[in-house]
Order: structure tokens, then C-alpha cells, then sequence
């Protein structure tokens, strides 16, 4: 997962996977400010376990967008692979809950 | 360590919803700061966008203002021009996809609703800008929110409505604020998509002439 597109596909595919569930509002992005509009719409939420993985991934992605076009370290790769398992990671926990 | 303002505060383009876009250039490896609230770069990796003639560069070339240098240097202004943009083919083309696919994702899927309409507008505005940096003839280089009705002759026809409901999912999905887009919004969103990817495949088609 290495370019723009990929992230576009990655938080598309996080949003989906959110807003299968049922809330008082949908998830509308991963920016900190639209994570911190659905913890506020869906106060169940805040602080727990499936936003605390939203914002890890949305770190990620954050830190992937600024390295993107930078040389690659062993730092990118790794975090880029990092995104398949935490992707996987909230799958799980969404479904278990 | 040098920190310049960029982005509508520098044009004047002042509303309810704008912030000041920061950026900072910066040494690799130095930490700490919030990566929401400024554009972090590397002085290599500015240089190499200098050399790249990349669109971020043209934008701070043309707009940006310095806000502090630990050395007295305003570092930007002693890169120069950047060197001439030659990707606006690629660029233009991958951003039309990326409407296309957002636009398909909209029609589809219920559960992503904002954030397609907010890809969908970035597309929009992101070809406009590129094509305006490829054509230097008759249009102004153009780094705009709304870049894809600054065109001249060449600008975005649209619904209005249709317009105001894309500027205000980007705004939802990026800074949480506003409402959500109505049944009927998404709907004429719908209708006005043909059209507006008419426009995105002229521009590719102007910019590949070139």
C-alpha cells in the first residue's frame, strides 16, 4: 500500500466497514475532526476499543501520506504493512462486538 | 527550521470555513509535531519537488508568505521557479478515475456517502488545478477551493446545488463540520455526475493536445 490512491481505497474501505453498523451518525472520514464528530454523535464510542484502532489507523495513513513520495525507509514499509493487519484487526473487532 | 503560511488565508479567500494552511520544512527526522495541522517537508524533499516541477511546488512559489527562518533566509524564495510541470497528463487522467470510481461508490454503496462526495470534489478541484498549471496560455495558474470554476471558458458547469453539497461533504469529511448531505443531495450529485465527468474527459483531452 504505497500511493494515493491506496489510501483513498483504505479509508474507503474502513468507512464501509464502520458504517455497516447501525449509529447515531456515520463515520464521515478519518481526519482527527471527523473522528472526533462520531465519538461526540455516538458517545457509546468514545474512548473505546474500535475508535482507539480508527485513530492508530488514521495515524498510519497520516504518516503514510507525508512519507509517500520521501525516500523509503524501513520505518514506511513497515507502517504500510501495518495497515493490511490493522485493517483486519477492526474487521474482527466489529464484528465481535 | 522555516515556516510559511500557504493556501486561501494567502489569496484573500477568506470564509466561515478557512483555516491557515501551515507548512513547515524541517531537517528528516525531527519529530513532534502534529501532522493534521501542518505540512511537514524535508528540505531535500521540497528540492526534489522543486526539480520536479510538482504542483505543490507552484502553489508555494506563487502564494506562499514566510513566517519565520532560524536563518534569516527565506528559504523558498532562493530555490527559484520550480522546473516545469510535465505530469499534467498523468495527473489530470489519474484524478478523472478517481471521480469515476467515487462517483460509481455513490451510486453503490449507502454507507460511504461523504466521504465519495468528498473524494469526488477533491478530484474535481486537484484536475482543475493541474490543468491550469499545464496551460499557461489562457488560464492562470489556479490553487483555489473552487479552482474548477476559475477555468474561463474552460470552468466546471454545474448545478449549484449539486456544487454546494461536494464543498460541503469535503468540509464533513475532513473538518467534521456541517451537516450531512440529504437523500435529495446525494440525488443531484447523481444527476450532475455525467456532466461533470464530460468535463474532467475534456480537460485530459485538452492537456494530452499539448
Amino acid at each position: 500500500m504505497n500511493d494515493f490512491k491506496n489510501r483513498i481505497d483504505v479509508q474507503r474501505a474502513v468507512l464501509q466497514a464502520v458504517n455497516e453498523r447501525s449509529w447515531a451518525e456515520n463515520l464521515f472520514g478519518l481526519s482527527g475532526a471527523a473522528l472526533d464528530r462520531w465519538e461526540k454523535a455516538n458517545p457509546e464510542t468514545r474512548g473505546g476499543a474500535i475508535a482507539l484502532r480508527l485513530r492508530a489507523l488514521a495515524s498510519t495513513l497520516r504518516f503514510l501520506a507525508n512519507k509517500s513520495q520521501e525516500q523509503i525507509t524501513e520505518d514506511y514499509k513497515t507502517r504500510s504493512l501495518e495497515v493490511d493487519v490493522m485493517l483486519r484487526d477492526l474487521h474482527e473487532l466489529l464484528n465481535s462486538c | 527550521m522555516h515556516l510559511y503560511a500557504f493556501g486561501s488565508v494567502c489569496r484573500g479567500e477568506l470564509d466561515l470555513f478557512s483555516d491557515v494552511d501551515l507548512l513547515v520544512v524541517t531537517h528528516v527526522g525531527v519529530t513532534g509535531l502534529d501532522a493534521e495541522r501542518f505540512s511537514i517537508y524535508s528540505y531535500s524533499r521540497l528540492e526534489e519537488l522543486w526539480r520536479e516541477g510538482n504542483p505543490f511546488a507552484w502553489h508555494l512559489h506563487l502564494e506562499s508568505r514566510l513566517l519565520f527562518s532560524d536563518d534569516g533566509v527565506d528559504y523558498l524564495a532562493n530555490l527559484g521557479h520550480p522546473g516545469r510541470y510535465q505530469n499534467a497528463e498523468r495527473d489530470c487522467e489519474r484524478f478523472a478515475r478517481m471521480f469515476t470510481e467515487s462517483a460509481t461508490s455513490l451510486r453503490d454503496d449507502r454507507r460511504t456517502h461523504v466521504f465519495d462526495l468528498s473524494v469526488m470534489f477533491l478530484a474535481i478541484r486537484n484536475c482543475a488545478t493541474c490543468y491550469s498549471l499545464s496551460d499557461s496560455v489562457t488560464v492562470l495558474p489556479t490553487f483555489s477551493r473552487h479552482a474548477a470554476l476559475k477555468l474561463g471558458e474552460n470552468s466546471l458547469e454545474i448545478d449549484e446545488r449539486a456544487y454546494e453539497v461536494l464543498v460541503g461533504a469535503r468540509l464533513l469529511s475532513t473538518r467534521g463540520i456541517g451537516l450531512a448531505p440529504s437523500k435529495d443531495d446525494v440525488g443531484r450529485v447523481l444527476l450532475a455526475a455525467e456532466a461533470v465527468q464530460s468535463w474532467l474527459d475534456r480537460l485530459v483531452a485538452q492537456v494530452r493536445k499539448q
